[in-house]
């Protein structure tokens, strides 16, 4: 999928004034709230991290506590799924057949 | 930095900030910086230092201590000097044997250890379980593990029609990364052929097929010729498989790399 990031290489969904166009499958089927939540970096570029500490691409990374952007993604599978439910009902079809 | 002071057990007196206790049963109700060292052998005396003690008597615990460590703690109640444990031995027969040490502090237990995973052949087996392929997965994998004395030796093929080249070398115990800030690792002699993608992975997936990579929380994948990945685990708490991971490619070939020390290193998050 296409992603876009910043000069920090934080993540967007949506492209905007500044941003780069990074393409990678890393995010499929991830929420925007589970991408916006990482950095990459990519290959033959690097990232300094607030203390110093250099990383060089390609590096994937969270940078929100992962744990929240888990949170997010479940809560983003549950709503896929129920959404998949209700139009199967619709469609009369059960998942028994 | 690091300081050394010896003290014969009970010879201190007031003053300390932490107890060495001995056993093979944890403490139950420990106070801040008891340090329990699991051995059924009685701690005749305990020594800090960044070398073990030269004379010394059955029985005694030797901490090795560093410029850092995962459990520093202060030695006195009222002055100041910090202590940086990185691991524990004890003086039996006339040798020295490890053990392991876990140090009480803030309401948890927390082995001490110098944040090393794996160092030029020593695979801190205490922390880590050892370091071997995920066997975990269906379908035929064409990677390998040799151990040298001093290195790994990871090689990952695909082979059109008979096995695909995905794989993941990893740390037996999951690690907790709570309180670490980056992982990295000293390679050499790295080769990655053209499609076949190999990182540094954080992951849940405890599987030799490629969802250990594309499943990972984080990753910073090798290069040919690269001699030192870095990954950036600031994001992420708690436990989880950690170690190198390959995604299978397309075209025949083989990638691989030698492994010389991986490393955890701590930091506020």
């Amino acid at each position: 999928m296409t992603i876009y990031i910043n000069s920090d290489f934080k993540c967007y969904t949506e492209n905007a004034d500044g941003l780069t166009e990074i393409e990678t499958d890393f995010f499929d089927g991830k929420c925007r709230t589970f991408i916006e939540g990482y950095r990459f970096v990519p290959d033959g570029q690097t990232w300094t991290r607030e203390d110093g500490v250099v990383f060089a691409g390609e590096m994937i990374a969270p940078w929100k506590p992962y744990f929240e952007l888990d949170q997010a993604q479940r809560e983003y599978e549950r709503e896929q799924a129920a959404d998949m439910q209700a139009a199967l009902e619709i469609l009369g079809v059960s998942v028994d057949e | 930095m690091s300081d050394a002071f010896i003290f014969r057990r009970g010879g201190a007196g007031g003053g300390l900030n932490f107890k060495v206790v001995g056993g093979t049963t944890q403490p139950a109700n420990p106070k801040e910086n008891t340090i329990w060292v699991n051995t059924p052998t009685e701690i005749t005396g305990w020594a800090f230092s960044a070398a073990e003690p030269t004379e010394p008597i059955p029985g005694m615990v030797f901490f090795e201590t560093e410029g850092t460590s995962s459990t520093e703690f202060n030695a006195f109640k009222e002055n100041m000097l910090s202590v940086y444990p990185v691991s524990t031995s004890q003086y039996v027969g006339d040798a020295w044997e490890p053990k392991t040490a876990m140090i009480y502090q803030k309401g948890a237990w927390a082995e001490l250890t110098s944040g090393m995973l794996y160092d030029t052949g020593n695979e801190f087996t205490a922390l880590t379980g050892g370091w071997a392929l995920a066997t975990a997965g269906s379908g035929t994998h064409g990677d390998s593990l040799t151990k040298g004395t001093n290195r790994m030796y990871f090689s990952t093929s695909f082979v059109l029609g008979s096995h695909f080249a995905a794989g993941f070398l990893r740390a037996n115990n999951q690690i907790d990364v709570t309180d670490i800030t980056s992982i990295y690792a000293e390679l050499s002699d790295v080769s990655i052929t053209s499609d076949i993608e190999i990182a540094l992975v954080v992951t849940d997936d405890n599987v030799f097929t490629p969802t250990a990579l594309r499943n990972a929380l984080a990753r910073a994948d090798l290069s040919t010729g690269a001699d030192i990945v870095r990954l950036d685990v600031s994001g992420i708490t708690g436990k989880h498989w950690v170690g190198f991971a390959a995604e299978y490619g397309t075209v025949a070939g083989s990638s691989k790399f030698y492994v010389y020390k991986v490393a955890s290193v701590r930091g506020g998050k």
